[in-house]
Order: C-alpha cells, then sequence, then structure tokens
C-alpha cells in the first residue's frame, strides 16, 4: 500500500511540473500563435496576393453581410474587402472551403475578386492534399489560369484543351483540381448573389 | 567511449534509420520533400536532446516500476513545447507536417533512447547521445526526402534540378515510392558498410 502511495506520488510530481512548464510555455507561445495565423491568413502578402495592389484587408461595411452569407451558405467562412495605400477599396476578398472535397479533405481560399466582377488573385490557406501533386494546386501557374475569368459563370475544369470558361486540371491532381475550382465557384456565388 | 564515438555512433554506426529501423512511421510518411524530412528530423531533435537530459537528470528519481510512465509524461511535455513553439515561429513547417509533430510522441527512437541509454549514463553522455542519434535521424530523413523529391519533382529543397522534358515520377512522392527509396537507400548503406568491413 506505501508503495502504491509512493509511486504515484512521483508520478503525480512529474506530470505536475510538466503541466507547470507547459502552462508557461502556452503563455509564451500564444500570441506569437495567433499573429503568425493572422499573418498567415490575411496579411499584407496575403492581401497582395489576393487583391494585386492592396497592402491589407478590411471588415466589410455592412457586418451583418457575413453572418446572412454564412447562414445560407455552409462552406462560406469570411468576407473582407481589399485596401491600396490610400485606402480605397480594392476588391472582394470571399473566404470559402471547397463543397467538394479534395483527394484528402477541403482547401480552404481567398478568392479576390475584383470590382468589376473579375477574378484578380486566390490564396490557398489551407489544404491537406498530396505534397507535390495535389498540394501544386497551390503554385503560381495553376491558379493563374483562374485570373482574368469573369465571375458571370461557373468555371469547369478539362483534362484536354479548356474552353473559355475552364481550367486544366494538373495532371495526376484531378480531385485536387476539381475541389479547388468548386471552392472558387462557392466563392463566384456568393459575389453574384450579394455583392455584385 | 569518449564524447566523438557516441556521436558517431548516432550518425554512422547505429544509424536510427538506416541501421537499427526505429521511427519508420514518421521516416516514411513525412519524406516527401526534403524540408519536411529535415524539418520532422530537427524537431525530433530537439525532443530527443530534452528528453534525454530530464530523464538522465531523474534518473536515480523515478523508481523502476513506473519508469515507462515516467518517461512518457516527460517525452509529451517536449513534444507539446515543440508543437507550440513550432506554431508560433515556423507556420508553413508546422502547417506541412501536421499530425506528424504530436506523433513525435510515440516515435520509438525517443522512448528508446530513454531507456536504452539516457537512464543509465550521465547528462553530458546523454545530450551527446541525444545530438548523435537526433542528428542521424536528421540526415537521414534529409538524403530520403531529397532522393524522393529529385525523382518524383525534379527539384530538391524546391529548387528546381532536373526541368525540361524531365517528367517527375509521381509515385516517388506517393506512399510506395516512400517505401521504395527508403529499401535502396538502406539496401546501399549495407553494401558500403559490408564492403569496408571486408
Amino acid at each position: 500500500m506505501r508503495e502504491i502511495v509512493k509511486l504515484g506520488g512521483i508520478l503525480f510530481l512529474i506530470a505536475a511540473i510538466s503541466a507547470g512548464v507547459l502552462a508557461f510555455s502556452n503563455d509564451v507561445t500564444k500570441d506569437k500563435i495567433i499573429e503568425a495565423e493572422e499573418a498567415a491568413s490575411s496579411g499584407p502578402e496575403v492581401a497582395n496576393a489576393v487583391i494585386p495592389g492592396s497592402i491589407g484587408f478590411e471588415k466589410i461595411d455592412d457586418e451583418s453581410l457575413v453572418d446572412k452569407i454564412k447562414e445560407k451558405n455552409e462552406k462560406f467562412i469570411d468576407l473582407k474587402v481589399g485596401k491600396d495605400e490610400n485606402g480605397d477599396t480594392t476588391g472582394y476578398a470571399i473566404r470559402t472551403s471547397s463543397p467538394i472535397k479534395g483527394y484528402a479533405g477541403d482547401i480552404e481560399i481567398y478568392l479576390g475578386v475584383s470590382l468589376d466582377g473579375e477574378i484578380v488573385g486566390m490564396k490557398v490557406l489551407s489544404l491537406s492534399e498530396t505534397a507535390g501533386l495535389g498540394s501544386n494546386v497551390q503554385n503560381a501557374d495553376f491558379q493563374e489560369q483562374y485570373f482574368g475569368k469573369s465571375a458571370d459563370m461557373q468555371i469547369g475544369v478539362s483534362k484536354g484543351t479548356p474552353e473559355e470558361n475552364e481550367i486544366v486540371a494538373l495532371s495526376g491532381a484531378t480531385y485536387s483540381s476539381r475541389s479547388i475550382t468548386s471552392a472558387v465557384n462557392n466563392a463566384l456565388d456568393i459575389y453574384n448573389e450579394y455583392l455584385k | 567511449m569518449n564524447g566523438f564515438k557516441y556521436l558517431k555512433n548516432g550518425l554512422i554506426n547505429e544509424n536510427p534509420t538506416f541501421v537499427q529501423l526505429l521511427g519508420m512511421c514518421p521516416t516514411l510518411a513525412v519524406t516527401t520533400s526534403a524540408e519536411n524530412g529535415m524539418g520532422m528530423g530537427l524537431a525530433t531533435t530537439a525532443v530527443l536532446i530534452g528528453s534525454n537530459i530530464a530523464i538522465s537528470l531523474l534518473r536515480k528519481v523515478i523508481p523502476d516500476k513506473i519508469r515507462i510512465p515516467a518517461f512518457v509524461v516527460v517525452i509529451a511535455t517536449f513534444v507539446t513545447i515543440i508543437d507550440m513553439f513550432m506554431h508560433a515561429y515556423a507556420l508553413d513547417l508546422y502547417k506541412s507536417l501536421g499530425l506528424f509533430i504530436p506523433l513525435i510522441v510515440v516515435n520509438c527512437l525517443i522512448l528508446g533512447r530513454a531507456e536504452a541509454f539516457a537512464s543509465k549514463n550521465s547528462v553530458g553522455a546523454s545530450i551527446l547521445d541525444a545530438i548523435g542519434m537526433g542528428l542521424g535521424f536528421t540526415i537521414a530523413l534529409t538524403i530520403l526526402g531529397s532522393v524522393r523529391e529529385l525523382i518524383g519533382a525534379g527539384s530538391i529543397f524546391g529548387y528546381t534540378i532536373i526541368g525540361g522534358a524531365y517528367k517527375p515520377a509521381l509515385i516517388m512522392i506517393l506512399p510506395p515510392g516512400a517505401f521504395i527509396a527508403l529499401g535502396l537507400l538502406i539496401g546501399l548503406v549495407n553494401y558500403i558498410s559490408r564492403k569496408k568491413a571486408a
């Protein structure tokens, strides 16, 4: 009996010290983590990639719109407007995950739509596609296919020669290409319905 | 044994990946690129150094009967710390390694060194052992990642090496490629060490 108490006591002490150390390092890192996540999802670099010429995102004037879209569209995450150096609006940044699953889970993107309804940029915020294969949807060569397309029509995925409103799938990563395209289309739907 | 021997032991003679075949799960899963392999190796090394120091210091305090749970608590603590710091300071790497960071807890290399070395040796020796084993693991994962990335994507550390007409053999960055590359590398290591011995 005494031995069990002693062993339990030692283990308890080790666990208690560990918990203290963890509480301390959590304290040190938690603000940094929020900062890093914030910069990675909506810092100046992201803003410029999503809507070229912007230096940052701001909340949309009518904030109730965000909740309204969220109610109707379950993949929608957030909506921001891009601002340039003079504080002028550069376009809309629509954050959404993909209605069609990729090879491994949803893909989350920011899609930039200019004020005159053209796709101007995008940024993949999270994905779990195969590295070096599906993850190539993050490459500029692939994403440039979307740029300049009008928000008026849905974008399709082609494996051969693309039509006007199609992009060419990455070879060996059709699922990923379809998934990210579905996210783009979801963002376009939101644009057409609420922002146009 | 002097300090250099501890290092050499981990790096070459008893390399955790190529000779002991420890920690195969992260080895096979994250070496899709040189960068991921190196990142995983360094994260594991950091945990290994921390846990070896702590366990070596506590080796006279921890009773034999509860050593395994005690080791696991210590290792899990270090892994969680690394997890938090990578999240804060190396977000891209944190995202690309994903689930495999918390899984360092169950990397048998770390518990193996705690049980076989740190619980029986002085702090100094345990640190050297951890550095040797950790770097041995890191180098092995970086080599494996480089080979897979080179053949599977034509680049190393993201820099294109073979471009142009070369069509990357995608299979190398898919799971089967991990087994093929690892098998061939172990074969090569065995071939070299046998030649040396002969």
